[in-house]
């Protein structure tokens, strides 16, 4: 009886062990992070508790980033993400003096170039978030859910090809997560490879 | 988007392509090239015929200082798309990579190439050429990158049967950069946050002198890229150890992998095998598989003692004593309809489990048991065993009694049917049991999870299966007789056991209130079924059974019912928290009631626990404080009296001071209350 008792507690042990990865995956609370945006706003993710925030790793020379953005589907899936009341944070990680850096106005001006619909532009060129995401690319997408839980991180969307011709045929995970998170629905694909530049921290 | 904004958007984008041409992009170098990358297409042979394979190599020149992406690019990158455009029947193989080099670029890591990196591809030709000059071309994408990334499309263009030149040599050299495809058997675990892979070596010697050994996955994602490969060259092999990444192993059954590492000579080389993940978590997992299997059969077995089952399954098999052997056929028919009854349980319950666990839910087995309804249920349902079993009423028609004689048995129905209620009141039992190996199990694939299911629920169905099936066993059991009469009435206790357990589990759950109702349900049941068999005379009899029937079944049902949930929180009242609370800015509900005030607990039940209360509250951040007149206590009956009463139910509505700052008068709510009265005091 005694080894069937360690046995279940074995087991026990198993079912709860926690994970030993360090970076953030599906299913992980979000780590929180305050961060200034291109107004000189500061944020921080946990106010956003109780709506679904998207976080975007952008670089505007990415070729990858230009991808979507340079037929409108990243703006695009912004609008119809924050016209459904969900905070969605564009996150510069470059280094000063690499691809993609940008300061308050050219982040701004980039922005509005671009017709962007970001709730936000959050500045961070010491790669501080991008390093707490373990952000990888650009773009690097993450759900967060009301809960603050991450509900999906990964590719924006099935394709990984650098053409806007592939944008069409490909499944948006990030809008299929939203969605499902607003349906109250399971998220059929919770983690995927980010596939784009790297982030230039 | 009307025609302008369509027009300007398309503006800007087509200028913003534009401008993110490759060429616009500003690089500090005057001298730099229209690509990156110039690509080259060569074959080890060229002049072929019908049913040749050739070998082609994809050239790339990759300008110095950049790279381009291996199979898997490690943290960010793409590897090399190619798409030939060639008659039908001419069919090419996978494109294969050299060995790769590490790039790191802080905090990431990339696998790719530098320089002169050649892709290798085999084309098999069909058995009818076209005559004369072949001409493939092929369309290559790839990105090519150093600080920033570049994509770059090319057209790559081999000609068999013409004038292009063999260069077998070329092609034998490129080859020679891969790595050597080995079938050696590897071992693959997974420790605390590690991949640990051995592979045995061939020779003593073959793993003697070679340095810098990397493990290089092929798939995305299974280790941490910029972590490096832990080396141990042990006599058997060598041991990699490499620091787990984010994706799940499960996902891929066959992990393929390079080894990579500096000769003897300083030349790069490698080996390319696989090795499966699940076969060899085989020596560890799989054998938590089987002790998982095997706990839950035995814990099935160990069910059937328990006190909710044991009285149940003992009349059941008592019934077999009953069978002569010439009824050998039947009694294994009715051994598989019980066994088919209680498997098709666990496997709903376990698909129900497992459904729910991949829609996310953090459920665990027994999750059924968070219900307070169900609880008074299953409760109600053991107490109706035990009454039967102690003959305070026997079951009639379709239902068959549970001590029943087997000859009366409606057939394997009434056998599966013992099934489902054998499993059914196993699950209180269950729970506190096998919730360990269950866990497991539902950490585990699907398919796992089920299995373990089914293990517990055939642990569950063995001892009277076997008695079925085993006529020697039957006979062990002892002659029936008077006894069986009196052993009937004492197997009643154990449920009665069972549901006073699952009152006290209730009660860790639940009000009291819920608890009283509970045992007013039971009574209301025992009631029920003591006037199903009063056969009153007359139609005036007749109307008051069908009346106090009524009554009782209302009165087993309401506990079932649940009026939302509690308040999120409150504050046990006392003189100076309510006038600290009524300093505040926020509206203040007082509660006076009692354990004993019936009128408080409905008023509770109906108007205040409510979802619709409870969220006004939450909306309009209505500090809510409780006192508790249960027990005498001096302040709160200073506090009724303040208000002209001397007895609970109290409700007391102070509102939001006004801008002035100045709190209003409290508002006084009557003694019996509804979501309507609240709401409007709330929103005057």
């Amino acid at each position: 009886m005694k080894s069937i008792l360690t046995l279940i507690a074995a087991f026990a042990f198993i079912a709860f062990a926690p994970s030993a990865h360090a970076a953030p995956q599906a299913g992980d609370m979000a780590p929180d992070f305050t961060a200034t945006d291109s107004n000189g706003v500061e944020h921080k993710l946990s106010d956003f508790k109780g709506k679904t925030v998207v976080l975007e790793w952008t670089n505007n020379e990415c070729p990858y980033v230009v991808k979507h953005y340079s037929v409108g589907n990243m703006q695009k899936l912004q609008k119809e993400a924050t016209d459904k009341g969900v905070v969605w944070l564009a996150i510069h990680s470059s280094a000063e003096g690499k691809q993609g850096h940008v300061t308050a106005e050219q982040a701004n001006a980039i922005a509005a170039e671009q017709g962007a619909n970001a709730t936000a532009h959050l500045l961070d060129a010491s790669g501080d978030i991008g390093r707490l995401y373990d952000a990888k690319t650009t773009p690097h997408m993450f759900v967060i859910d009301a809960e603050g839980k991450i509900a999906y991180t990964g590719a924006i969307d099935s394709d990984s090809s650098f053409k806007s011709s592939a944008i069409d045929g490909a499944t948006n995970y990030v809008m299929a997560a939203v969605n499902a998170l607003e349906a109250g629905t399971p998220i059929e694909v919770a983690s995927t490879k980010p596939y784009g530049c790297s982030v230039k921290y | 988007m009307n025609f302008f904004t369509t027009l300007f958007s398309t503006l800007i984008m087509s200028a913003l392509l534009v401008g993110y041409s490759p060429a616009a992009q500003a690089l500090p170098d005057e001298n730099e090239p229209d690509q990156y990358v110039l690509i080259d297409i060569k074959a080890d042979k060229t002049q072929v015929s019908g049913g040749d394979t050739v070998t082609i190599g994809i050239v790339k020149n990759i300008y110095p200082q950049w790279h381009t992406y291996w199979q898997n690019p490690g943290d960010s990158g793409t590897p090399l798309e190619i798409k030939w455009d060639a008659p039908e029947g001419f069919s090419f193989g996978p494109t294969l990579h050299p060995i790769p080099k590490i790039i790191p670029y802080d905090p990431l890591t990339n696998y790719g190439h530098e320089g002169q990196t050649t892709l290798i591809q085999d084309l098999t030709l069909p058995a009818n050429l076209p005559a004369g000059p072949i001409t493939l071309n092929a369309s290559i994408d790839l990105l090519v990158c150093h600080e920033i990334c570049i994509p770059e499309s090319h057209i790559g263009t081999l000609i068999l049967n013409g004038d292009q030149a063999a260069e077998p040599e070329f092609i034998a050299k490129a080859k020679a950069k891969r790595p050597i495809v080995s079938d050696v058997l590897a071992t693959f675990s997974e420790e605390e946050g590690d991949i640990v892979i051995t592979i045995p070596h061939d020779n003593p010697a073959q793993f003697g002198d070679i340095q810098n050994i990397n493990l290089l996955p092929i798939e995305w994602g299974l280790i941490d890229n910029t972590s490096t490969t832990q080396v141990v060259k042990t006599n058997d092999g060598l041991t990699l150890t490499h620091k787990r990444g984010d994706r799940a192993i499960s996902e891929v059954p066959n992990f393929p992998f390079v080894v990579a590492y500096t000769d003897q000579d300083g030349k790069r080389a490698g080996l390319e095998l696989s090795v499966s993940t699940s076969a060899s978590a085989s020596a560890a997992a799989s054998l938590n598989f089987i002790q998982a299997l095997f706990l839950a059969v035995l814990g099935g077995l160990v069910l059937n003692l328990m006190p909710c089952v044991f009285p149940v399954l003992s009349m059941k098999a008592l019934s077999l004593i009953q069978l002569g052997d010439k009824e050998e056929k039947k009694a294994r028919a009715y051994g598989l309809s019980y066994t088919a009854g209680i498997l098709v349980s666990f496997g709903l319950i376990a698909s129900i489990l497992v459904a729910l666990k991949s829609g996310g839910a953090q459920i665990g087995w027994g999750f059924q048991l968070q219900s307070p309804s169900v609880i008074i249920a299953l409760a109600y349902l053991v107490f109706i065993i035990g009454l039967n079993l102690s003959g305070f009423f026997e079951f009639g028609g379709r239902f068959g009694n549970i001590g029943q004689k087997f000859a009366n048995k409606s057939g394997h129905g009434g056998a599966f049917w013992t099934g489902v209620l054998a499993t059914l009141v196993a699950t209180p039992c269950t729970a506190p049991f096998m919730g360990g190996a269950i866990g497991f199990a539902l950490t585990q694939n699907a398919f796992v999870s089920l299995l373990v299911f089914l293990g517990l629920g055939f642990g569950l169905a063995l001892p009277y299966l076997l008695l079925c099936y085993i006529p020697a066993l039957r006979h062990k059991l002892p002659r029936p007789g008077v006894w069986m009469e009196t052993f009937r009435q004492f197997l009643s206790f154990p449920m009665f056991i069972t549901a006073a357990w699952l009152l006290w589990v209730l009660t860790q759950q639940a009000s009291e209130n819920a608890i009283f109702f509970a045992l007013l349900g039971m009574i209301a049941i025992a009631f029920g079924l003591w006037m199903i068999k009063r056969t009153p005379k007359g139609p005036v009899g007749s109307l008051f059974k069908k009346a106090f029937l009524i009554i009782a079944i209302i009165g087993a049902l309401f506990p079932l019912w649940h009026g939302g949930g509690e308040m999120k929180e409150y504050h046990d009242y006392s003189p100076s928290t309510l006038s600290s609370l009524l300093k505040t800015k926020d509206p203040v509900f007082v509660n006076m009631t009692a354990a004993w005030c019936i009128t408080c607990k409905v008023n509770e039940r109906i108007a205040l626990r409510t979802d619709k209360t409870i969220a006004l509250f939450e909306d309009k951040n209505i500090q809510y404080v409780k006192g508790d007149w249960t027990n005498k206590n001096a302040e709160i009956s200073q506090y009724l009296e303040k208000f002209g009463r001397n007895g609970v139910p109290l409700y007391v509505f102070y509102p939001a001071p006004n801008d002035q700052g100045v709190r209003p008068e409290p508002i006084l709510l009557p003694q019996i209350l509804t979501n309507q009265i609240i709401f409007e005091t709330i929103s005057r």
